[in-house]
């Protein structure tokens, strides 16, 4: 109506993903290439992860979380990129070890530098770029119309040829010491499986020596009592007799799944438009809860770890509460759960700004499921059987685009 | 969709459990793009420009006004359109720490862009510079837009580096 042009609007988008999990996932390994995991492992860097979950199921599973999950720690460092490279530093936690690290600043302006697997990108304005003598190419950065263009440098540091003495690895040294010096903040967490994110050895001085702030992640626990829970059990998809059928039940979900997704991030801000309590007036806001006719009033409780969080970690939940909301005894003890992450050093265009994933219960789907119609009433331990040897439905919601600024 | 006749219910424990011979054929995974939502989401927070007494900035933020300050930045920038376009409040922060008087509003996303617009170009306040309670001026800053909130609630993490 106005006339307004919004690039940045226009290039946002969200992927969704409705589907099955499989009905057996191996916890020592995880899928890696089917959604939910693959959204899941392409953010490597998440600074929030929130899980969302009725209280009831909280309550059973809370032990179980408290013992059995991994307890984050991360460590946060200033430090200058050559510092990255002195002999203790590089041969621990790079070489040898693995390590994930990514530096403060703002992709697009600043240079934002990202260590992982061993590969160093190096993200960079022209001038810089040029004085570093390395070799990089060009990357959208999303600036002004005629801001210049901005450049990438990635460096494998596993490569046998990175070795102090080599000719290609003394261009890197001369570079970090003359071009790119100055000392920056930096979060640091180590991916080695016996650490907790950061090595408890006193003399471990490759990393002490730079004075980190080891930090505990601890989750945050909220309680949101009697917030109005959307119908999920319509998220499903369902094998539809003729094709328009089907296509109208897929645009019904496109917009349930961007109602329920709208729902899940009003949980996770503390809304009070989805309390069951709310009484505003429509002049202050419209919002309803999708399907407010069929919501429930329900107890939630949301926890939320915030720290660099590597997704290995977030998969390692996934499967943990899959397993402890699986279908059990009872149907209370099988239950939906919200999953959403947040990604730090997103890309000026088009980043990856996080995703949120929606288990739905196991068993209810196992009463709904076409097994037969005849064992249809009793849902007794043949349901039970029946839920655990089907997938649980998900839908999973990925994130491109969105400017946050704060 | 066949199951199988013999249960053998699954032990996550057990990693060498064999795999069902007949297929649990569940249905494929749909996955689809959503492009242009009916909604973008902001945050903003309201500042406040000196002279201002300490009194009005610790003063909470309350809905009616937040909407006021609104429909005058729309009001000033559009005129009558501007007023008629629909804002919903989905929160107002409590007023601790660093997020003091911050709201989350929607807006219809065709208007999105001319909101922005409106509320980062708007000056507004008490008129009478010499009002007793020194309310001095107020603005918006736009904090975060996007269309869908989950991207936005958490922020972006730039926090976390500063010790």
């Amino acid at each position: 109506m106005l006339e307004f042009n919004d690039d940045a609007s226009r290039r946002e988008k969200c992927f969704t993903s409705l589907g099955q999990l499989p009905p057996f996932i191996d916890p020592k390994q995880p899928p890696t290439r089917k959604v939910p995991f693959s959204a899941i492992l392409g953010h490597p860097f998440v600074h929030t992860v929130e899980l969302t979950l009725p209280k009831e199921a909280y309550t059973t599973i809370q032990a179980s979380l408290d013992s059995k999950l991994q307890k984050l720690r991360y460590a946060r460092v200033f430090m200058s990129l050559s510092s990255l490279l002195e002999t203790e530093f590089f041969s621990t936690y790079i070489k040898k070890g693995n390590i994930l690290m990514i530096s403060e600043g703002r992709s697009g302006s600043d240079s934002v530098f990202t260590l992982r697997d061993g590969i160093l990108k190096l993200e960079l304005s022209r001038e810089i770029f040029e004085r570093t003598g390395l070799t990089g190419k060009p990357i959208r950065s999303g600036g002004r119309k005629h801001a210049k263009e901005r450049y990438i440098i990635e460096l494998n540091l596993r490569l046998p040829s990175m070795l102090h003495g080599k000719k290609g690895f003394k261009r890197i040294e001369w570079a970090f010491q003359n071009v790119l010096t100055q000392s920056v903040a930096w979060l640091f967490f180590d991916l080695s499986s016996e650490t907790n994110g950061i090595a408890d050895a006193p003399d471990d001085l490759s990393l002490k020596g730079n004075h980190p702030q080891i930090l505990p992640c601890s989750p945050a626990i909220t309680e949101h009592p009697q917030i109005l829970v959307p119908p999920l059990d319509t998220l499903k998809l369902q094998d539809s007799s003729t094709a328009a059928a089907a296509a109208t039940h897929q645009a019904e979900l496109q917009n349930q799944c961007t109602e329920v997704s709208e729902w899940l991030a009003m949980v996770s801000l503390g809304s009070p438009r989805v309390a069951a309590a709310d009484d505003v007036d429509p002049y202050l806001s419209r919002y309803s809860v999708p399907d407010a006719d069929e919501a429930q009033p329900t107890d939630l409780v949301s926890l939320r770890w915030r720290g660099l969080i590597p997704s290995k970690w977030i998969v390692g939940l996934l499967v943990h509460l899959l397993r402890e909301t699986a279908a059990g005894g009872s149907a209370a003890a099988s239950a939906w759960f919200a999953i959403s992450a947040n990604a730090l050093g997103r890309e000026a265009v088009e980043a990856r700004d996080g995703y949120s994933l929606l288990v739905l219960p196991a068993l209810t789907m196992a009463a709904a499921a076409p097994s037969g119609p005849e064992d249809e009433e009793k849902v007794g331990k043949d349901a039970i059987a029946a839920a655990r040897r089907l997938g649980r439905h998900f839908v999973s919601w990925e994130f491109v685009g969105a400017s946050v600024l704060q | 969709m066949s199951t199988t006749s013999q249960s053998h219910p699954a032990e996550p424990e057990s990693a060498k459990r064999k795999a069902p011979t007949e297929q649990t054929s569940s249905t494929p995974t749909l996955t689809f793009t959503t492009r242009n939502p009916l909604w973008t989401y902001l945050k903003l927070q309201l500042t406040h420009q000196p002279p201002v007494s300490q009194s009005t900035l610790t003063q909470p933020l309350d809905p009616l006004t937040a909407r006021t300050y609104l429909s005058a930045a729309l009001n000033q920038f559009l005129g009558l359109s501007g007023t008629a376009i629909s804002i919903d409040i989905l929160k107002i922060e409590p007023s601790t720490g660093t997020n003091a008087k911050t709201i989350w509003i929607r807006v219809p996303a065709p208007d999105a862009s001319a909101v922005v617009a409106a509320l980062s170009s708007w000056v507004g306040g008490s008129s009478s510079s010499g009002d007793a309670n020194g309310a001095g001026n107020v603005a918006w800053r736009v904090c975060a837009k996007g269309n869908f909130l989950q991207a936005l609630v958490n922020g972006s993490g730039a926090d976390m580096f500063v010790p």
